[in-house]
Formats: C-alpha cells, structure tokens, sequence
C-alpha cells in the first residue's frame, strides 16, 4: 500500500507491515495504522510511521537500550487493548527525539509504545508513575529520567 | 460542571458503575479511591496532557536523522552499556 509522509514522501509499505493501533497515539487518537521501517542502518533504531497523518512519525527504539530497571505495570485494560496473553509478546518501545547532537537525545519514559508483536497491535501507554520523564536525557540523566524504578497500578 | 462537596469516607456514584470515594483529606491534598469497570481508563490529567504535549513537540522538532547522527547515537549507547 502506498502512504502519504512528510518525511519521506509517498512510500510503499508492504500490506503486511501493517500495525493497528485502536487507540491511536495519545493526541491522535484516530491515527489507527503504523508502519515501522528502519531509522538508519544500525538495526536498533525504527521509525513508527502513520498511515493516515503524514506528519505524524516517531523515531523509537526498545526501551532495554536506553533504561535499565523500566518496569511498570499494564492495566487490564491495556492488556485487552493489546490482547496480551503473556509478557512475552510484549515489545516495549520508547520514542526517542535525536537532535543534530546525538549527546542531547531524550527518550519520553512516561509514553511508551507497547506492541503485541504477534498480533501485530500497538498502543501508547500513559504511565501512572509521574516521576518518570517524557524528556530522559539518556546520556546526562542523573536527575532527570528515573525516579522509582517501578510503576505501580 | 457539577460542584459537590464531600466529607471524608463519603462516595459519590458516575452512572451505575462508577464510584469515587474521598479516602483522606491531608492540607491542600486529597487522596481519592475510584472503583470503575475495567473497560474505563483513568489517568492524573497532568501525565496524559504532558504525553500528548511531548508527541506534538517531538513530530514537530524530529527530523530525519542523517546516518552520521544515528551512528554516533548508537556507538554512545553501546558505550553506556
């Protein structure tokens, strides 16, 4: 199929790179369909694209690249959400935002994207740990990211 | 808005299946217990706008890396680790 994006022009992603996300991103909430494709050649980094909102693309990455110790907990609702029978089938991402200075980058730890990489379902969880950060500096981040290092329900 | 004031261990009702009870009232703090199906989400207000307000920023600020960037970010992590 062939999506319209801001950054990349008019791409052609193979139906089956399809992930549903009911719920959308938190503020896009009808942005239900992503793509995901590589962010460079590294293999860790992907780019999470819209279907439906060309502008709409964050660069993520799994979260065990950037924090140690991230553990929170999915509400049920979210577990239905994602159909998720076991942890298992969880991938957890973190939207990354990489300036021209790689030394700055921040990953939002508050807003992750889980995935249900089988059934190929995605959403944004809201955490309900306040201490973690939307803007962890991952390379100067004594104060700013990690509070706790668990999230209760 | 609906305005109600609520003493202590008092509860009001949202439709059948929505109870919010006032826990403890500490100063200029209130702690609340909310008893709702599963089916509803509930979230502090402040995380969810914050969130949303960081998505907006980040598809705003984030262009697309060049390789040099994406290299050097993954050599600093491999570094970190």
């Amino acid at each position: 199929m062939k999506i319209t994006t801001t950054r990349f022009g008019e791409i052609d992603v193979p139906d089956d790179s399809l992930i549903t996300f009911p719920e959308g991103v938190i503020g896009f909430k009808d942005a239900r369909g992503f793509v995901i494709f590589d962010c460079g050649d590294q293999g860790l980094f992907k780019w999470l694209q819209s279907t439906t909102v060309p502008e709409l693309a964050f660069v993520i990455c799994e979260a065990s690249l950037i924090v140690s110790n991230y553990q929170f907990m999915l509400s049920p609702k979210d577990q239905e959400t994602l159909q998720l029978k076991s942890v298992n089938d969880a991938a957890v991402c973190l939207i990354l935002v990489i300036p021209e200075d790689p030394q700055e980058a921040t990953a939002n730890l508050l807003g992750p994207i889980v995935m249900n990489s089988s059934l190929r379902l995605g959403m944004q969880v809201v955490l309900v740990n306040p201490e973690y950060s939307t803007r962890y500096r991952i390379f100067r981040s004594a104060q700013t990211g990690k509070g706790t290092q668990h999230a209760g329900a | 808005m609906l305005v109600l004031s609520r003493r202590r261990d008092e509860t009001i009702m949202i439709g059948d299946d929505i109870e919010i009870s006032i826990v403890d009232i500490k100063g200029d703090t209130v702690r609340i217990g909310i008893n709702a199906p599963r089916s509803v989400t509930v979230h502090r207000k402040e995380i969810y706008e914050a969130i949303k307000a960081e998505n907006i920023a980040t598809i705003q600020k984030q262009k697309v890396p060049d390789m040099a960037a994406i290299g050097s970010l993954a050599n600093l992590l491999k570094q970190k680790q």
